[in-house]
């Protein structure tokens, strides 16, 4: 009888816990979902040097895409020309937002802005704060586009 | 020495069934980080709970199906049985026959005249078409009927000279008799129907209507997630099977095959 109990409670427990969840998980989702801020990639100026024939060297400037140093987070160090960092890019689907992860190839800096080279381009969304330890794949709610 | 041989089978037998179990259970509570190392957490636990709202869309469909078809199922097979068992009827045991032939086809034969039949009703993509079928499976009718065989004629003859109502001989005399294999039949029936997965992939269409069966098998999501999704999914059945193992048990065993 006291078996019989118990599994009536567990029982009850049970459903009442699923019950719980259905009505209350999307209130749940919203308030413990990631919020994140976002940016865009942006032209930026690069100093470049040109060798001329007789030997002498000009400097001018090339604009290319770049990130700010805070949205990457540095895995690899080649060279001093070439770094790989990863970055998490914000996938939007029609399920909501989500967080990918993404490898980029950086190569020079200019007052803390990397080139890039390959693994972002110009309409890509990049996380570069979270109230919330980030994960590849996790949804994210987006509060904020820096302009 | 003989007794502990059989020990040890059954000990490893029964470790050969539980493996899957115990391996789906912990694998739920690992979580892979950044760096690609596990840990314990409960986050896939919170994961399909919280953020896969396709997951309890899918457990409370599993529940309706497999609660409505048992109930359903229990209330025809009982009488249906009762009729084989003492009604007196010109192609009975043909009859019997032919349900039994029914019940030993394999699912896919019976799927295609189940679609034509839904398809012609109109209630493909419908709810309907997984309880419909569902309630007139011939498995219970032929549990029931063989579990029958083992009432006592001369109580029933005894009844009939109280009343003449069939009903009520049935519902007052035999049904007590037959609790235990009702429980059996009960547990048997719930227990397919929470599993389904042919059946809703081929009749139903929108992802609205799928039982959780065929929603953890064809969602995208981690292993940890998935996991714990089915550990979760595992627990209706098994505290069914703790409320019913006695007259499982006590229902099986006096079976007059």
């Amino acid at each position: 009888m006291g078996k019989r109990k118990y599994l009536d409670r567990f029982a009850v427990f049970f459903f009442t816990f699923m019950l719980f969840f259905t009505l209350f998980s999307p209130s749940l989702h919203r308030q413990t979902t990631p919020n994140v801020m976002v940016l865009r990639a942006r032209e930026k100026e690069f100093p470049v040097t040109i060798y001329l024939e007789d030997g002498e060297e000009y400097v001018s400037k090339k604009r290319e895409l770049a990130l700010p140093a805070y949205v990457l987070n540095f895995i690899e160090d080649f060279s001093e020309e070439v770094q790989i960092a990863n970055v998490f890019v914000l996938e939007e689907t029609e399920e909501g937002f989500f967080a990918r992860e993404r490898q980029v190839i950086l190569s020079g800096e200019a007052e803390g802005w990397f080139e890039i080279k390959s693994g972002v381009e110009k309409k890509d969304k990049l996380i570069y704060a979270a109230d919330r330890e980030l994960v590849d794949g996790m949804k994210v709610n987006m509060v904020e586009i820096k302009k | 020495m003989k007794k502990k041989i059989r020990v040890l089978f059954v000990i490893i037998l029964t470790g050969i069934f539980l493996f899957p179990v115990f391996l789906t259970l912990f694998r739920s509570l690992l979580r892979e980080d950044l760096a690609g190392t596990s840990r314990l957490s409960i986050v896939g636990y919170y994961d399909i709970l919280v953020e896969e709202a396709w997951y309890l869309k899918g457990f409370w469909n599993s529940v309706c199906y497999a609660v409505v078809i048992t109930i359903l199922n229990t209330i025809v097979s009982v009488p249906a049985a009762y009729a084989f068992r003492e009604a007196d009827f010109r192609g009975k045991g043909v009859l019997y026959f032919f349900y039994i032939i029914l019940m030993m086809m394999p699912l896919q034969v019976t799927m295609l005249p189940n679609y034509i039949g839904l398809r012609d009703m109109n209630l493909l993509d419908t709810r309907l078409a997984l309880i419909l079928p569902g309630i007139f499976t011939p498995f219970g009718v032929f549990l029931m009927g063989q579990y029958m065989r083992g009432i006592n004629k001369s109580i029933l003859e005894a009844a009939r000279m109280e009343t003449k109502s069939i009903f009520r001989i049935m519902l007052y005399i035999a049904l007590p008799q037959v609790k235990t294999c009702i429980a059996a039949m009960f547990l048997f029936t719930f227990a397919e129907n929470w599993n389904l997965v042919e059946q809703p992939q081929i009749f139903l269409k929108s992802e609205q209507k799928q039982p959780l069966s065929v929603l953890l098998a064809v969602q995208n999501d981690t292993m940890g997630t998935l996991l714990a999704g089915c550990v979760i999914f595992m627990l209706p059945v098994v505290i069914l099977y703790l409320y019913f193992h006695e007259s499982l048990e006590d229902g099986l065993g006096s079976l007059k095959l």
